[in-house]
């Protein structure tokens, strides 16, 4: 009988969704909350993105799970305003899925390139 | 509107209201206050609740997938928890580390484990500090 072992780095090989990917991106440089996030992947998407708050929640709290981002302590910030911020495991997973992305570029152009010749 | 939305809130499981439910509300606010236009508000109306309901069903199905692990102390929002969430954070991180550091071993790979072993010593050195 075949034996499949799963790798414990198998979410790294994940392809990301476009949301996940987003919230990701933009925690890249600085702590967000809720609404910073909606108005900042509306922006960063050329304003073809704009995530509900029950889509935007319902990623946050996998990527808490997951231990992507943690919350950020603001000592004057309201409660109902919490921002998150990138964790290293985080930063790692971005990182690896910005490295896909450019492979696939490149692949798709030199194809593209070749179909074109 | 606000008051809908609310309402609606109450599809979720409790636990994840009591995570994230005071955010949510306030991040529609504001993002309802920055609309303007009566289709602007009716199509942000509708994203809104069929998001809403999209999310509720699949934090359900998540909640009973998951059972006793959804949302775990992690994603609580009281402040008391804090410290204790950190610790455990950090012993969950340690324990990660470990179990890949050990999977890239038994595979020879020897880069990722020795990525692995760095991992563990800085998130060891990070629950010594929190302790």
């Amino acid at each position: 009988m075949r034996q499949v072992v799963h790798s414990p780095d198998e979410q790294e090989s994940k392809p990301l969704t476009e949301p996940v990917f987003l919230i990701l991106v933009s925690l890249a440089d600085e702590p967000r909350h809720g609404y910073a996030l909606v108005r900042d992947i509306h922006r960063m998407s050329n304003e073809r993105v704009t995530l509900s708050t029950g889509t935007l929640y319902g990623a946050i709290r996998r990527l808490l799970e997951d231990g992507l981002i943690e919350r950020f302590k603001q000592e004057d910030k309201a409660r109902d305003k919490q921002a998150y911020k990138l964790t290293m495991a985080g930063r790692k997973i971005l990182l690896l899925e910005v490295a896909r992305m450019k492979h696939l570029t490149r692949v798709a152009t030199a194809r593209m390139k070749e179909s074109e010749a | 509107m606000r008051k809908l939305y609310w309402a609606l809130l109450h599809f979720y499981p409790a636990e994840y209201q009591a995570a994230f439910a005071r955010e949510m509300q306030a991040t529609f606010e504001q993002a309802y206050a920055d609309k303007a236009g009566w289709r602007t508000l009716a199509f942000f109306a509708v994203s809104e609740i069929v998001g809403l309901l999209r999310s509720a069903s699949a934090e359900w199905l998540a909640k009973r997938t998951c059972r006793e692990a959804y949302i775990t102390y992690r994603c609580s929002s009281g402040e008391a928890d804090e410290p204790r969430s950190e610790i455990a954070d950090l012993q969950n991180r340690l324990q990660q580390a470990l179990r890949a550091m050990e999977f890239a071993i038994a595979h020879h790979d020897f880069p990722k484990a020795r990525f692995y072993s760095d991992e563990e010593r800085i998130t060891r050195a990070q629950l010594r500090r929190a302790l």
